[in-house]
């Protein structure tokens, strides 16, 4: 009973600021067209900082206690300190309290390594905003806020601008949180693990929003039954966690059919892996680096392709935007952009050059190597690659609108 | 432990201050010394506009200025020099800055402001392009208040040598090696030979249909610190008595009379040395897409025509100043 005021009550605080005016305005379109006249009043509230965050992450206490899996904080402080903890206040990682809560009962001595690594951690998360987010969104801009003005080239490189931007910026908040919670001696969760180099979309879940995905996994796809129903409805429920995923993102259509065609690539995959995995068997081609390659490419492009839902201002503009892919020609302003284009390639390439050596020779590493010449010559090397080609112009992190 | 760690840091931190400095000052020396060495291309005329004009008449704006005035032609007609200090993707706040920087050594016997009703409506982004002014603010202090307008931090980040040649490499870079390659200016006048295609003009009108429906329900409010601006301007030239025209210059499509561009007029007609020019509804150049180079610019062939024809005005109407 606990449990489900406690859930209530966070859920219908998330409704109330994120959600009502969202079900308002549907109301008073079906009025509208019914010819009735809508008397409910809009909210004019200010939505907290961070709120889907912190919301969910009390929501994972209550949940984890009810389950035994965590005894229950009897310091009220610490229990804020927990929901609020300021690195990871505003845009996650979504922390378990396994994971956090006992963090704050323990003495934290000045370490010069957690110090040290954490503010490498941090400058590599400035580097992914200043240097390659917010560069690539000032082309993305450019084109999703006039759709109708963009032809079919300007659509597919925005939207890969966009794909990489939103990864950047998500990701490098991440690490800003991450680098300033180990300053401080606290060890967050990983929240992305190079997600673009996936072969399939399950394992792009598994390594993008990690927070977020194994919360939905955890407390509504397990509980509705998680792999252990019937086909169908394993399929429904898959499709069902990837809506709400959408809608968590905020209170607009944009963000649901987002969330839905994330379901329905699940769906087919699921589907369709039986057949994929028997056509690689026969023709010997699990370890082929050309099938692999086209494997992640094909990832890549719906994965890209959604993004384009997630980013439009309208599901109007979605569709006019997608709509313009039967028509290419020179992408506009790509011609008198030649400088910021310059910038986006090398942004690209060296993102695509360091997250390429994580991922397939972790033992090399330039800001963590052993001579101490190649250590600190990296560390400046990055703080100037961002001094000379970052965009200082204060741009917002796009998850902090959720 | 605990201790060592604090002084092991302590050590690191100093060093490490040290080498940052000196490397920010080798990196800044060398940007700045490769920037203001450029002779063609849009820092180099971004340089001359600011340190060196002198000429008697001056057209400031945005590129639709700097590709729409002919200064050969206008020069001639005119009977005097003239410099065309145009500048790509700027707006009103940039026309200011060069403005005080030009008045400190010289006050022109003529201005031509060519504006367009886009840079009095809010853009987030376009105040960022000011940053093209951080390079002379340690000979131009008076930029300082411009600069402020990109983000209120931008004077903190002036302490490093490097940060005002921040985007500027790729462009420097390629204006030094190819220098010789890039068109030369005619006294800042660019022109641009192309010409739009019917297809292009086509879409364009289709698309700008759309586009402006879409604004007129939107209500796009005003950005009231474009149009401060603007009256800073205006009262500058109007208390120093420069007889100065305000123009809207030929535009592809009819533009609409929206509250911006009555704004605009309302504003110049207010001051006595200033005159107003509308020439976005002009037949002579509304949907003429042989005259133009894309949707936005007249190509050489516009160019010549409206430098003649606003030449001409000029000359008419110099008497009125009077």
């Amino acid at each position: 009973m606990l449990l489900i005021c406690s859930l209530i009550a966070n859920v219908g605080i998330l409704a109330i600021f994120k959600y009502f005016n969202f079900l308002n305005e549907n109301i008073t379109l079906v009025a509208d067209s019914l010819g009735w006249h809508n008397h409910i009043p809009f909210l004019t509230m200010l939505l907290p900082i961070g709120l889907s965050f912190h919301t969910f992450q009390a929501m994972s206490y209550t949940i984890e206690v009810y389950r035994g899996n965590q005894k229950a904080e009897k310091h009220f402080g610490i229990y804020s300190l927990y929901v609020m903890f300021y690195p990871q206040l505003v845009a996650g990682p979504i922390e378990r309290p396994q994971n956090i809560l006992h963090q704050f009962h323990i003495k934290h001595e000045f370490s010069y390594f957690n110090l040290v690594s954490g503010l490498k951690q941090m400058a590599y998360g400035l580097f992914k905003k200043l240097v390659v987010a917010d560069r690539l969104s000032i082309y993305v801009n450019s084109v999703y806020n006039n759709p109708e003005l963009h032809n079919g080239s300007s659509v597919v490189i925005s939207s890969i601008f966009f794909a990489v931007q939103i990864y950047c910026d998500f990701s490098g908040y991440s690490d800003i949180a991450i680098g300033s919670a180990r300053t401080m001696g606290f060890e967050l969760m990983t929240n992305f693990r190079r997600p673009y180099f996936s072969k399939t979309i399950p394992e792009f879940w598994s390594k993008w929003h990690i927070s977020l995905s194994t919360w939905f996994r955890d407390y509504l796809y397990i509980p509705l039954g998680g792999n252990r129903v019937a086909a169908h409805r394993r399929y429904f429920n898959l499709f069902i966690v990837f809506m709400i995923s959408g809608l968590w993102h905020g209170a607009n259509y944009t963000f649901i059919l987002w969330g839905a065609l994330h379901g329905f690539y699940q769906v087919v995959g699921l589907i369709t892996k039986p057949y994929v995995s028997k056509f690689e068997t026969n023709a010997g081609i699990q370890n082929n680096i050309i099938w692999r390659l086209s494997r992640g490419l094909l990832t890549f492009s719906l994965v890209t392709f959604a993004w384009i839902f997630f980013r439009a201002n309208s599901i109007h503009d979605a569709f006019t935007l997608i709509g313009n892919l039967r028509s290419f020609g020179e992408a506009p302003f790509l011609g008198n952009g030649i400088n910021q284009f310059a910038h986006c390639l090398l942004a690209l390439t060296l993102l695509f050059s360091i997250e390429y050596c994580m991922e397939y020779y972790p033992e090399f590493t330039l800001f963590n190597n052993r001579r101490i010449w190649v250590r600190w010559g990296s560390v400046v090397a990055l703080l100037f690659i961002i001094l000379v080609f970052g965009v200082f112009n204060g741009g917002q992190f796009i998850y902090f609108q959720f | 432990m605990r201790s060592n760690d604090f002084i092991k840091f302590g050590k690191s931190l100093v060093i490490f201050i040290i080498v940052m400095v000196t490397v920010d000052y080798v990196i800044g020396f060398s940007l700045e010394k490769l920037y203001f060495s450029l002779k063609r291309g849009q820092f180099a005329q971004t340089t001359f506009s600011i340190d060196s004009t002198n000429q008697d008449v001056i057209i400031f704006g945005s590129s639709r200025a700097l590709h729409h005035y002919s200064s050969p032609i206008m020069a001639e007609k005119l009977g005097t020099n003239l410099y065309n200090a145009g500048r790509d993707g700027q707006f009103i706040p940039y026309y200011c800055a060069l403005q005080d920087a030009i008045l400190k050594r010289k006050i022109p016997k003529l201005i031509i402001l060519d504006v367009n009703v886009w840079e009095i409506a809010p853009n987030d982004e376009k105040y960022e392009k000011l940053s093209m002014l951080l390079p002379y603010i340690h000979n131009h202090p008076e930029f300082l208040k411009y600069i402020k307008e990109i983000s209120e931090w931008e004077h903190i980040k002036l302490f490093s040598k490097t940060y005002p040649y921040n985007s500027t490499v790729f462009v420097s870079l390629h204006d030094f090696l190819f220098s010789e390659s890039l068109p030369k200016d005619d006294n800042g006048y660019f022109p641009l030979d192309r010409t739009m295609s019917l297809s292009d003009f086509n879409n364009y009108k289709a698309k700008k249909i759309i586009y402006d429906d879409k604004r007129e329900k939107m209500k796009v409010p005003f950005d009231t610190k474009a149009i401060e601006y603007y009256d800073y301007f205006l009262k500058q030239v109007d208390s120093l008595g420069i007889p100065t025209y305000v123009v809207i210059s030929p535009t592809i499509l009819k533009e609409p009379s929206t509250k911006e561009k009555l704004l605009i007029e309302r504003m110049a007609k207010s001051h006595k040395y200033v005159r107003f020019l509308d020439y976005s509804s002009d037949p002579e150049y509304n949907n003429q897409y042989q005259k133009f180079a894309d949707e936005f610019h007249l190509n050489t062939q516009g160019a010549t025509e409206f430098s003649y024809e606003i030449s001409d005005y000029i000359n008419n109407d110099k008497t009125s100043f009077k």
